[in-house]
């Protein structure tokens, strides 16, 4: 019967970690005869392995995401993991564009001092400086990732962060982060290849299955940490909204606007003393953010306020004294993917006690439970109408406002950080113990 | 752990580092063939995807066009017997092509034309989408105005009958 790689290693590992000087000479013949058998790569990773169990060195980790450069939520997802890793483990971050461990902690209040950064540039992607994206890659070209495959191949756990399935693991784990399945099973497809497949949310577990025909097996919720040091119990009457200016529109911010002149067209007196504050960033010359600048204008409406940029303590001021919390990324999309995969502004809305009406889509069904810690909505009708329940009846939205708090829970820091700590020290016990 | 077995360990891993940083080819890295092929099922495909499919699929019907055989394409890895080998095989290709590049020259402009067609069906299907886009905008703002008109209507004839 043919042995697997994995019961040779504990085979090898295990003679000499019970009689280290009588077996080395064993040890070295074995390596080479590995490399004969599976591959240079094999022996090199029983040599990886065969370290850490002996304790000469910490376990290492690398991790990839060719848009670390870049700010957003599934980098920040990656680099959080590093946070909570990187006392025990020897961790390297690898990008493909300059990162640096100040931006890190500027963009992301995340501090990363005792990790490596490891650029490693993609020359198909260098010659015209475009920007990276594996939908570009085709069978018809030698696949450009493989420069990122062999360095996946000099540690012992291999996370990818990135959505990008084109990247071969040849560690002893390895792991892909994934955050949407953008693409279907196509070539230079490899997310199958990966020890373990890790989802943010069961929304994007369901679209792994449809596009990759198969299971994903660890379920950790993005971690979520907006919730203020003050509490404030006064709020002011603002209905807010927190996403980013798309210029597809995909965070549906004209479709609010429009609903809140409805609102106020229909309901003068009740509205009268309540604001929409759209906040989110944006890209110089957004079309689509002139376009509601203007349709705002033109409609001579004074109580709808666009912030652009704001800065996370704005933001955090912004939260604390909204509250109602509108999200309705998904609403009329047919394209999976531009429905929200989880929605980490409407959990920092939930963490201030806003009570969110979202769009009844996507990962937003995970979030919140109709009815109880907010509103799950399919139209702007059924917008409408719940937002008028909240704004007119204090004791629901003062209940809400509890549930929604609550709720938000599930998704902290905290939370995140005890799920990792416990997959990880799980998956090095096995590792080391032969 | 005496330091003697530490660093023949750490000799060993270099050697073999050494030995894989020459190799570039993951399959043999590991021995094992890694690509492979997955059949796509049009059907299961969003409309954003196949878009990029017919886009992508034309694009390389175009690569395609010409199907006479390029001389490029005979190569040899040998140092030396190489170059002879390389003459001699796209000498006969000249040779075969007097006869094979009457059939090849119909079979291009047959592909050329296709692309063509295909090309001018898939601009039409834009527009028709653009165009079934806008009516989809249009009763959307009629639908708006609609409701507005509705409200306006009922409060005035809330006004008239708080009048009667």
């Amino acid at each position: 019967m043919e042995i697997n790689i994995n019961d040779r290693q504990r085979e090898i590992i295990k003679k000499i970690i019970n009689n280290p000087s009588k077996e080395l000479l064993e040890f070295k013949k074995d390596i080479h005869k590995i490399a004969e058998k599976s591959g240079i790569q094999g022996a090199f990773n029983t040599i990886l392995r065969t370290e850490v169990a002996l304790k000469i060195r910490k376990p290492s980790i690398a991790i990839y995401d060719h848009t670390f450069h870049v700010i957003g939520g599934g980098q920040k997802y990656g680099l959080t993991v590093a946070n909570v890793l990187q006392k025990d483990f020897d961790i390297t971050l690898i990008s493909n564009r300059e990162i640096s461990i100040q931006n890190i902690l500027k963009w992301y209040d995340l501090d990363l001092s005792n990790c490596k950064i490891k650029i490693i540039k993609i020359p198909f992607f260098e010659k015209n400086l475009s920007h990276i994206d594996p939908g570009m890659v085709s069978k018809r070209i030698e696949n450009p990732f493989h420069t990122i495959s062999k360095e996946t191949g000099n540690y012992d756990i291999f996370i990818n962060n990135s959505m990008n399935e084109m990247v071969y693991p040849l560690s002893n784990i390895s792991m892909i982060i994934c955050h949407f399945p953008e693409r279907r099973a196509t070539s230079y497809f490899y997310a199958d290849k990966y020890s373990h497949v890790i989802f943010n949310s069961k929304y994007t577990a369901e679209w792994i299955k449809k596009k990759w025909k198969f299971q994903p097996n660890k379920h950790i919720y993005p971690p979520v940490d907006m919730e203020t040091s003050f509490d404030k119990t006064d709020k002011e009457n603002i209905i807010l909204s927190v996403a980013r200016f798309e210029i597809s529109g995909s965070k549906k911010q004209m479709e609010m606007v429009r609903a809140f002149i409805k609102l106020n067209k229909k309901y003068p007196e009740i509205l009268k003393n309540w604001k929409l504050i759209l906040a989110g960033g944006s890209q110089k010359d957004n079309q689509y953010l002139q376009k509601i600048q203007d349709f705002i204008k033109s409609n001579k409406t004074t109580n709808i306020e666009i912030i652009i940029n704001t800065s996370a303590n704005e933001l955090k001021s912004l939260y604390n004294k909204s509250k109602i919390f509108w999200h309705l990324c998904g609403l009329d999309q047919t394209d999976p993917s531009l429905i929200e995969h989880f929605g980490m502004t409407i959990v920092e809305a939930m963490q201030n006690k806003l009570v969110p009406i979202v769009f009844d889509g996507g990962g937003q069904r995970e979030i919140v439970e109709h009815d109880i810690s907010g509103f799950r909505v399919k139209s702007i009708s059924e917008l409408i109408i719940y937002s008028i329940k909240l704004i007119t009846k204090q004791d629901i939205t003062k209940d809400m406002s509890i549930n929604s708090y609550k709720r938000s829970k599930l998704f902290t820091r905290e939370t995140f950080d005890i799920k990792i700590k416990s997959f990880f020290y799980k998956i090095l016990k096995d590792y080391i113990s032969i | 752990m005496e330091k003697k077995i530490k660093d023949e360990i750490k000799d060993l891993k270099q050697e073999i580092y050494n030995k894989k940083k020459e190799i570039n080819d993951i399959k043999e890295l590991i021995k094992e063939d890694i690509d492979r092929d997955f059949e796509i099922n049009l059907w299961e495909l969003s409309e954003k995807e196949l878009d990029n499919e017919m886009g992508n699929r034309l694009s390389f019907l175009n690569e395609d066009i010409d199907p006479r055989p390029d001389k490029r394409s005979i190569s040899s890895h040998r140092k030396i017997l190489g170059k002879p080998i390389v003459f001699i095989k796209r000498l006969f290709m000249k040779l075969s092509n007097i006869y094979t590049n009457t059939i090849l020259e119909k079979q291009r402009k047959f592909n050329e034309e296709l692309v063509a067609f295909h090309l001018a069906s898939f601009i039409r299907f834009r527009k028709n989408e653009e165009k079934l886009k806008d009516i989809e905008k249009q009763i959307k703002e009629i639908e708006q105005n609609q409701d507005i008109m509705l409200e306006k209507i009922e409060s005035i004839l809330d006004k008239n009958k708080n009048k009667q």
